[in-house]
């Protein structure tokens, strides 16, 4: 197993692909997995009226979402470049008109109608249509706050608790980043092919007594070793640094991961021989990784996207690879993601196939 | 100067592959991405939670929250189950069958209703505080002799603003974010200008030749701002075209940020280059430096950053200056993102040629 170990001693010997395979990953993650103001609304208020009602609704809103408080003529700004999801300017005379019951609203603006903005917004409606009940059967503004502390009574209390508990999606996010950084893994070990060519190392294996089949079944393996090295070690890591749940069956999990180690490997050797050239291999790999993934439903879930593309993803390995870490993480039963082994194991003989086809011309040259 | 120029300028656009996918991959971005946030806003999908729910009332103040639970609206986001006990529903968000749990019992006089949650951010939050307001308010209203009226109801709270920013599409929100990450890959023409010169021995070749360093530099920097500019001015037709994109603001303003896009891109790839002096290390930090900045710019969804981070990013600015110029954003929002923007390019040129002057006497053979 000489051109295993000798490629392995390659790969660790090379600093900088160290980085790139092993520590990269561990940042990028830590990066945006951080980020969990996904679903929270942030909300832009001109409070125009600064009155005790506006300055108590912009408080309650404070206690769920994220509110910014700014000037109407920034407000457009802030919505455009979406640097908020909704705003509100709150008009002069707001606590006057609802104390004295004259008609006054608030002018809200969003620019991206979002279910995300429902939640805020009936909240919104009923705090003030609340306080228009009570405006309306009052006399004056002393009535009014005196009928307000009475009515805040607490016949119903709510109570709000955070556990930590299994977040699914949240490892599903962790396998679509492993998937990205095993796709980047993989060109970078099979370049160490072109490298061989360039250098005639592939003329002299081929002048030895080793077979050229051991060559390339040989370096086929190491790739794949340094692919499994890698999804262990960010497995590790997902565990010990955020706590990350992957189901109870973790050893098929690890197994359907290794198994797209070798589909990226294999379809990373067809990019290797057709680019011919380690530059453009890197940069084409680059380009395509991102759809990849996002047809895989790495980045998000594939319900969203029109019925064409999510039919053009089952033609994708990383499709079948997420959709079977999605099942093992929400516990489904092993049966149910045999299919996607055997998915997964076509593409990779298909994608051996061809490569093995090009590689005799690649080689020539 | 002029010839170097037109040479890398051929060179860069007879690269069929590598320009095919430069214009292809933004377009299935703008496509895939518009799309499928468009959907997941549209639909909420994101916000859709499995909640268990587990009522102990009796009577009006069971059915007031039962029919909460089974309001349309509500629905659509929320998938309830209802549990038989409360251990069920605590159990059901330890292991991960719920994210949320909801369980209404009485305690003496009081009603409570709790939310045992793995999503702090959970907008279930707000509706139950809101329904709890309301029914205080109710039931403390008819103790006082108030009618308290559904009917009240009825009025409106909300006014449209005079500010009207229309309503863009996915694609056409997305389609700036996608074209500006895409640019980034523009960077490797950076990479291979610098690059290319020691894997070939051109540098020996240039030094003996009577064109400076300088020039030469020079020319190839212009011919892939040209090259990457065209790149972009080709994707924002194609959009327009085929996937009815909104590119509608000042052609003068967005031709110009793309140019300083493409002088940026360029730039860091070519510093890159210089300080790793190999392809795949270079390739790689252009890889971290396209997924920092689109982050930062919001181009994964629509929750960029504020911090400085993002401000040094250049997919930040050069999108506040595009959505401001389609949307009718702010002058000011305008010149400030220009302002960064000029900042960042010089910054990387200042960067490139101090490294790229401190290894100009050493060993050109690599």
């Amino acid at each position: 197993m000489v051109i295993f170990r000798n490629n392995l001693k390659r790969f660790i010997g090379s600093k900088p692909k160290l980085i790139i395979v092993f520590i990269v990953p561990m940042l990028f993650t830590i990066l945006f997995m951080s980020d969990d103001n996904n679903i929270q609304v942030s909300i832009a208020v001109a409070d125009e009226d600064l009155s005790v009602i506006s300055r108590e609704l912009i408080g309650k809103l404070q206690e769920e979402s994220e509110v910014k408080i700014i000037m109407r003529n920034e407000i457009r700004d802030n919505i455009i470049v979406g640097d908020v999801d909704y705003a509100l300017i709150i008009p002069k005379g707001f606590q006057e008109g609802i104390i004295n019951s004259h008609p006054i609203s608030i002018e809200e603006l969003y620019f991206i109608d979002s279910m995300k903005l429902h939640g805020a917004r009936s909240f919104i409606q009923n705090y003030v249509r609340n306080l228009k009940f009570i405006g309306k059967n009052v006399a004056n503004e002393e009535e009014f706050f005196q009928k307000t502390a009475e009515f805040e009574q607490e016949n119903y209390v709510f109570d709000k608790v955070i556990r930590q508990g299994h977040k699914a999606n949240e490892s599903e996010g962790a396998i679509g980043y492993m998937i990205q950084f095993i796709l980047y893994m993989s060109i970078i070990t099979s370049a160490l092919l072109i490298i061989d060519r360039d250098r005639n190392t592939v003329v002299r294996i081929i002048a030895s007594s080793l077979p050229r089949s051991h060559y390339i079944v040989q370096s086929f393996l190491s790739f794949i070793t340094i692919g499994v090295i890698q999804v262990s070690i960010m497995f590790v890591f997902y565990h010990f640094y955020f706590a990350l749940y992957f189901g109870k069956n973790f050893i098929i999990l690890f197994l359907l991961m290794s198994t797209f180690v070798i589909v990226a490997n294999a379809l990373s050797m067809i990019i290797v021989i057709l680019t011919k050239n380690e530059k453009f291999s890197y940069g084409l790999i680059l380009v395509l990784t991102t759809p990849l993934v996002m047809l895989g439903g790495g980045y998000f879930n594939l319900e969203a996207m029109p019925q064409a593309v999510q039919l053009i993803s089952k033609f994708i390995p990383t499709y079948w690879t997420m959709e079977g870490a999605r099942m093992l993480i929400n516990d489904n039963h092993i049966k149910d993601v045999a299919v996607n082994f055997l998915v997964l194991l076509t593409f990779t003989a298909t994608f051996l196939i061809i490569s093995m086809i090009g590689y005799k011309k690649f080689a020539k040259e | 100067m002029f010839t170097i120029f037109k040479l890398a300028l051929k060179r860069n656009f007879m690269n069929i592959p590598i320009t095919v996918v430069l214009i292809f991959f933004p377009l299935l971005l703008i496509y895939i991405l518009g799309n499928a946030l468009e959907g997941m806003q549209e639909s909420g999908i994101t916000l859709q939670e499995n909640v268990g729910f587990y009522n102990q009332l009796q009577g009006v103040e069971a059915e007031s929250l039962n029919q909460l639970m089974t309001d349309d609206q509500f629905g659509e986001i929320f998938i309830i189950e209802q549990v038989n006990e409360k251990s069920v529903g605590l159990d059901g968000v330890e292991n991960g069958d719920f994210t949320s749990f909801i369980f209404a019992e009485k305690i003496g006089q009081q009603v409570k209703i709790s939310l045992v949650t793995t999503n702090k951010n959970t907008p279930l939050a707000t509706v139950l505080r809101s329904f709890t307001e309301t029914a205080n308010l109710a039931i403390n209203a008819s103790r006082s002799g108030l009618n308290w009226q559904l009917d009240t109801y009825n009025q409106e709270v909300f006014s449209k603003s005079d500010d009207n920013l229309g309503s863009p599409k996915g694609i056409d929100y997305y389609c700036v974010q996608s074209l500006l990450q895409s640019l980034i890959f523009g960077g490797l023409f950076g990479i291979f200008t610098v690059l290319e010169d020691n894997d070939k021995n051109t540098y020996v070749r240039v030094k003996v030749s009577p064109v400076s360093r300088r020039k030469v530099m020079g020319g190839r920097i212009a011919a892939n701002t040209i090259y990457i500019t065209s790149i972009a001015m080709i994707v924002m037709s194609c959009s327009t075209f085929f996937l009815g994109a909104n590119w509608n603001g000042n052609p003068v303003i967005i031709f110009l940020v793309m140019v300083l896009m493409a002088l940026i891109i360029n730039g860091v790839g070519m510093v890159f280059a210089a300080i790793t002096n190999s392809t795949g290390l270079a390739i790689g930090l252009l890889t971290v430096a396209l997924m920092l900045w689109s982050k930062a710019s919001g181009a994964y969804g629509p929750e960029p950053s504020d911090s400085i981070f993002a401000v040094l990013s250049p997919n930040f600015n050069a999108k506040n200056i595009l959505y401001a110029t389609i949307y009718g954003g702010s002058q000011m929002m305008m010149f400030r993102a220009f302002g960064w923007m000029m900042i960042i390019m010089c910054a990387t040129y200042l960067v490139f040629f101090i490294v790229e002057g401190s290894k100009r006497n050493g060993d050109f053979q690599k």
